[in-house]
């Protein structure tokens, strides 16, 4: 059963990723990245990480595809701003090392499945919840969890300074 | 858990913090005043680095470390990002690129590369790579009316964004080959060859990769010029002072503490990045008519240098590449500050053709000019020749004959380009009169400062090296 899941739900993930880079059309490849979203926080569930694949869908799936798509409406992209200068010559060498990278993650996989350190190890009952989580994200990885919030204001901090108005650029004579 | 080790870190972020909030709300002398704070910060954060000096300790359950070489890369990451904040505080505003938001930038990124440098778990190692990097993305578009800019903020941007993935990649496999992100316990797990499978050995080739972007080693330099000639020359200065020591650091931490250099796939890695950034950056720096750019290739050279030392391994390449470093980082931020100053209003990026006639008009900046491009060519008494001999000689010692050889003739190659910045400016006539540079009084701070510093350190080297060895104290 666990291993019919897995596969279903890997497969989908996959089509989904490949269907987002075919479409000509962002909007469709936003929706596909909703699909894969979706498959990826059922194979977090077979991990038995429930809390996450719950953050997954909310806010992966949820506010950030949502953010995505007022993106791709508000700038209202088109097929042909994009297709038109791309050489010819780029697809052939873009398959080719797309290609090279395909064999050799491929091989990586392989070596990690013959050599997993993990195998067939069993989980605590209490791994994955929010209490678990919780308890890491603010014991062990305090830290990592403070500065990602200044992270955060530093890009707050950077958009406005690149999209904000434009009388700061100004020489000092000109402002008040 | 003693915070004293960790408090130049939270000063950056509550300074950083604050500023940002002074610039939202302060009114009058905002533009003395923030220079003013950034640099009291930085120098703050330095004072207290140095009071903790003795101590060693992890902190915050095994994420970050205080050890005599955080202490040390530390301190260069904070003198350069004085002396590129005292250029800028003048240089911005003349360069159409004023924001007061840049000095918060500046505390923020800083706070990143100490991060960076302090780092003992891979979750560290990636935040701090981004504190660091996305202010500085977004200091080289700071000049919005200028395409340029705002192009080498977007090839910043975008290079560093696929860097990231090749580093948080990287972590990832090696997290699955070593069930670790812990430093210690990864070194552990590769003393013993339980993290020399497959998987493990690509992570950690590709965590070198994400790193060698940072350090801007041949292949993965193409950002560096655009974004070097791209950004306002006060923020050039910045970035040739700071992102290369942490990023340094933190390869340093990795490859010597962590990884081990004899493993022989890292050792052929590094040897081949070094021999590339040495021939490609010297190659393509002679074609430059750019100085910016010149330097920007120059800086890829010094990455090639530099790298030789890791190629040594063991605990003197600590010294050896913090040793390195000093000498580098003063003269590239002197000789930033210099063309930020013969740059003045104009727009263009300075040519070697705009050099001419600068002896005249601003000898002081033209001799300072000079010197400092005399210790980027490593020629003696200054710095530069110190620290590249000094890597050299030791290279010789440990046998790497050939590295050395081809490092040699790339030093001389190296001489022909940096010696024409000084050449055009006392020798040849120019066309039109140059007019007289604007001097700031951050301006003259950093050039007495680092042509002071670069004459000390080559007269008298032993005092540095052996303050650069010190930081090989590991905390194991």
């Amino acid at each position: 059963m666990d291993f019919a899941v897995f596969w279903i739900a890997a497969g989908v993930a996959g089509a989904a990723a490949i269907n987002l880079i075919f479409q000509s059309k962002p909007i469709n490849s936003v929706l596909s990245l909703v699909v894969v979203l979706f498959a990826l926080a059922v194979l977090y569930l077979q991990l038995s990480a429930e809390f996450i694949a719950a953050l997954q869908i909310i806010i992966y799936a949820g506010a950030i595809m949502v953010l995505f798509l007022f993106v791709v409406m508000l700038l209202n992209l088109n097929q042909d701003q994009f297709g038109s200068n791309r050489k010819p010559g780029l697809r052939s060498f873009g398959v080719l090392i797309g290609g090279t990278l395909i064999i050799e993650i491929s091989l990586i996989a392989r070596a990690f499945v013959s050599s997993s350190p993990t195998d067939g190890q069993v989980v605590a009952a209490e791994f994955g919840s929010v209490a678990q989580v919780g308890r890491l994200l603010f014991g062990e990885y305090l830290l990592p969890f403070e500065l990602t919030s200044i992270l955060l204001l530093i890009a707050v901090a950077g958009a406005l300074v690149l999209a904000g108005k434009r009388e700061e650029a100004q020489p000092p004579e000109e402002r008040s | 858990m003693n915070l004293t080790m960790f408090s130049p870190q939270l000063l950056l972020a509550l300074g950083g913090t604050l500023l940002l909030l002074y610039e939202a709300f302060g009114r009058e002398n905002k533009r003395t005043l923030q220079p003013v704070c950034t640099i009291l910060v930085l120098l703050a954060a330095g004072v207290l680095l140095w009071l903790s000096d003795g101590q060693v300790g992890l902190l915050f359950s095994g994420m970050v470390i205080f050890d005599r070489f955080f202490i040390f890369f530390a301190t260069l990451v904070l003198l350069g990002s004085v002396l590129a904040v005292a250029v800028a505080a003048g240089s911005l505003a003349e360069q159409r690129a004023y924001h007061g938001e840049f000095y918060a930038l500046v505390l923020f990124s800083v706070l990143g590369m100490l991060l960076l440098i302090s780092a003992a778990n891979l979750v560290i190692v990636f935040l701090g790579m981004e504190i660091m990097s996305i202010p500085l993305y977004i200091m080289a578009a700071l000049r919005r009316s200028s395409s340029r800019s705002v192009e080498a903020g977007a090839k910043y941007f975008l290079m560093g964004a696929f860097a990231s993935g090749f580093l948080l990649y990287g972590i990832a496999l090696v997290y699955g080959a070593t069930g670790s992100l812990r430093l210690e316990e990864i070194a552990a797990a590769w003393a013993d060859g339980a993290g020399l499978s497959f998987v493990g050995i690509s992570g950690m080739l590709l965590i070198l990769i994400g790193l060698a972007f940072k350090i801007a080693a041949v292949p993965f330099h193409m950002w560096e010029p655009d974004a070097y000639e791209g950004a306002p020359t006060a923020v050039t200065a910045f970035f040739a002072a700071g992102p290369k020591v942490a990023a340094f650091a933190v390869l340093l931490r990795l490859i010597i503490w962590t990884f081990s250099i004899s493993d022989p796939i890292i050792w052929r890695f590094v040897w081949m990045l070094a021999v590339l950034s040495m021939t490609v950056g010297n190659f393509l720096a002679i074609t430059q008519s750019s100085v910016k750019r010149m330097l920007a290739y120059s800086g890829i050279a010094h990455a090639g240098y530099a790298l030789i030392g890791l190629v040594i391994g063991g605990q003197a390449a600590v010294g050896l590449i913090g040793f390195y470093l000093l000498g580098y980082f003063i003269a590239a931020v002197g000789a930033f500050a210099v063309i930020s100053a013969l740059e003045g209003k104009q727009e263009e990026s300075l040519s070697f053709d705009n050099c001419a006639g600068q002896g005249k008009t601003n000898p002081a900046l033209a001799l300072a000019l000079a010197l400092f491009m005399v210790s980027l060519a490593g020629i003696p008494p200054v710095a530069g020749f110190v620290a590249k001999f000094y890597i050299f000689e030791q290279a010789i010692q440990h046998g790497f004959i050939w590295l050395v050889i081809i490092a040699a003739v790339n030093s001389i190659v190296s001489v022909y380009y940096y010696l024409r910045a000084p050449v055009y400016c006392f020798m040849k006539i120019p066309e039109s009169e140059t007019p007289p540079a604007p001097v700031s009084l951050g301006l003259i701070f950093t050039l007495v400062f680092a042509a002071v510093a670069l004459v000390v350190i080559g007269v008298c080297p032993e005092l540095f090296i052996k303050l650069a060895d010190s930081s090989a104290m590991w905390f194991l």
